[in-house]
C-alpha cells in the first residue's frame, strides 16, 4: 500500500508520515494540494489523505482533481471539525472516507484496510 | 422576511461571535492535532527502544522541544479567545483601539491565509492611548468586518497592510493591499452603532470611527 500525506501543516503532515514508516508503510507528503498533485502524476497511490481546510486549491479542490488524475485512488478526507456542510460537500465530491484530527493512526490504518477490502 | 433592526444586529453580533469562536477552536484543535502526532510518535519510539532499537537522542530532544513550542502556541490562542470573550461580557462604554485592533487581526491570520493573503499590522506606537467610547464588542465587530471585505477583495499570495491614524475626533483604519475588486459594503448594522462610515479609496479600504460616536447612533 502506498499512501500520500497532504495538509499545509508542515509538522502534522510530516510526523504522520514518519509513523508511516515506523510501520512500514510507503508514504510521500506534501503541503498543499497543488503539490500533492505533483506527487500524484509521478507515482499511483492506494489513498491520499487530504486535510479539508488548505490555503489555494483547498480540500474540495484537491480531492476533485486527485479523482479525475487518479481515480483508482482512494481518498480519506482529514477535518479539524465535523462541519456537516463540509463534510457533505467533500463526500459527494469523491471522499471515500473522513476522519476528525486528531487522527488516532489505528483507526486511520483500519478505515484504509476498509477501503481494500 | 426581514427582521426588526434590533434583532438583525443581535443576529450579526451573533454571528461575529461564533465565527471568531470558530476560527480560534478550529486553530487550538491543529496545535492539539499536531502535539498528538508529535508525542505519539515519541512514545513509538521509546517502545522500539525497549525492544532494542535505541532512538536518535537528537531526535527525541527536537520533538520534546516542538511539542513544547505547540503548547506554547496554543495557549497564545486560547489567551486571545479568552481575552475576546471578555471583551463581550461586560456593559463596557469604552474602548482602547490598538489592543483591539490587535486582537481582531491576530484572530484574522488564519482565515486570511485560508485565501493566501498574510496580514501585516502597521506599528502601533503612539497610539497606546487611543480610545472609542464604544462597547469593545461593537468595535471588534466593525474591525472583522472591514477585514472580511477587504480580504475578500484581495488578490491570493498578496499581503494586506492594517493601519490606524487618528484625525482630530475620527479614527481612522485603513487596509491597503493589493485588491483585485472593490471590496464590498460593510453592513449598516455593523457601523450604525459607532456611527462609522467605509469606503474604498486608492486600492484601500478606509473605515472611519468617530471616537465619541453620537448617542443617536
Amino acid at each position: 500500500m502506498r499512501v500520500l500525506l497532504i495538509d499545509d501543516e508542515k509538522e502534522l503532515v510530516s510526523t504522520l508520515s514518519e509513523r508511516l514508516d515506523l510501520r512500514g508503510i510507503a508514504n510521500d507528503w506534501a503541503t498543499s494540494g497543488e503539490q500533492g498533485l505533483e506527487l500524484l502524476a509521478a507515482k499511483n497511490f492506494d489513498w491520499v489523505v487530504v486535510d479539508l481546510k488548505m490555503p489555494g486549491l483547498g480540500g474540495v479542490g484537491t480531492i476533485q482533481a486527485i479523482k479525475r488524475r487518479q481515480p483508482q485512488a482512494r481518498v480519506m478526507l482529514l477535518t479539524g471539525h465535523s462541519a456537516a456542510e463540509d463534510l457533505k460537500q467533500a463526500l459527494e465530491m469523491g471522499a471515500d472516507r473522513y476522519l476528525v484530527k486528531p487522527v488516532d493512526i489505528d483507526d486511520l490504518l483500519a478505515l484504509m484496510q476498509q477501503g481494500r477490502d | 422576511m426581514s427582521q426588526p433592526p434590533g434583532r438583525e444586529q443581535e443576529g450579526r453580533a451573533l454571528d461575529f461571535f461564533g465565527a471568531v469562536t470558530a476560527s480560534a477552536t478550529h486553530e487550538i484543535k491543529n496545535e492539539l492535532a499536531v502535539i498528538n502526532e508529535q508525542s505519539h510518535l515519541m512514545l513509538e519510539m521509546l517502545q522500539m527502544a525497549a525492544q532494542g532499537r535505541q532512538p536518535d537522542p537528537q531526535r527525541l530532544a527536537d520533538l520534546t522541544g516542538r511539542i513544547i513550542a505547540r503548547v506554547g502556541q496554543a495557549d497564545q490562542v486560547v489567551r486571545r479567545l479568552n481575552t475576546f470573550a471578555h471583551s463581550a461580557e461586560k456593559q463596557r462604554d469604552r474602548c482602547l483601539v490598538a489592543p483591539a485592533l490587535e486582537l481582531i487581526v491576530r484572530c484574522y491570520v488564519r482565515l486570511a491565509a485560508l485565501k493566501g493573503v498574510s496580514l501585516e499590522l502597521a506599528p502601533l506606537a503612539g497610539r497606546e492611548t487611543l480610545e472609542i467610547k464604544a462597547p469593545p464588542i461593537l468595535l471588534e465587530q466593525a474591525l472583522w468586518a472591514a477585514l472580511q471585505a477587504a480580504v475578500a477583495a484581495a488578490a491570493s499570495g498578496s499581503r494586506l497592510q492594517v493601519g490606524l491614524e487618528q484625525a482630530g475626533g475620527v479614527l481612522r483604519l485603513r487596509l491597503a493591499g493589493e485588491l483585485t475588486a472593490p471590496p464590498a459594503a460593510l453592513p449598516d448594522q455593523v457601523l450604525a452603532p459607532l456611527g462609522a462610515t467605509a469606503r474604498a479609496e486608492d486600492g484601500a479600504l478606509v473605515l472611519e470611527i468617530p471616537l465619541s460616536p453620537p448617542p443617536a447612533a
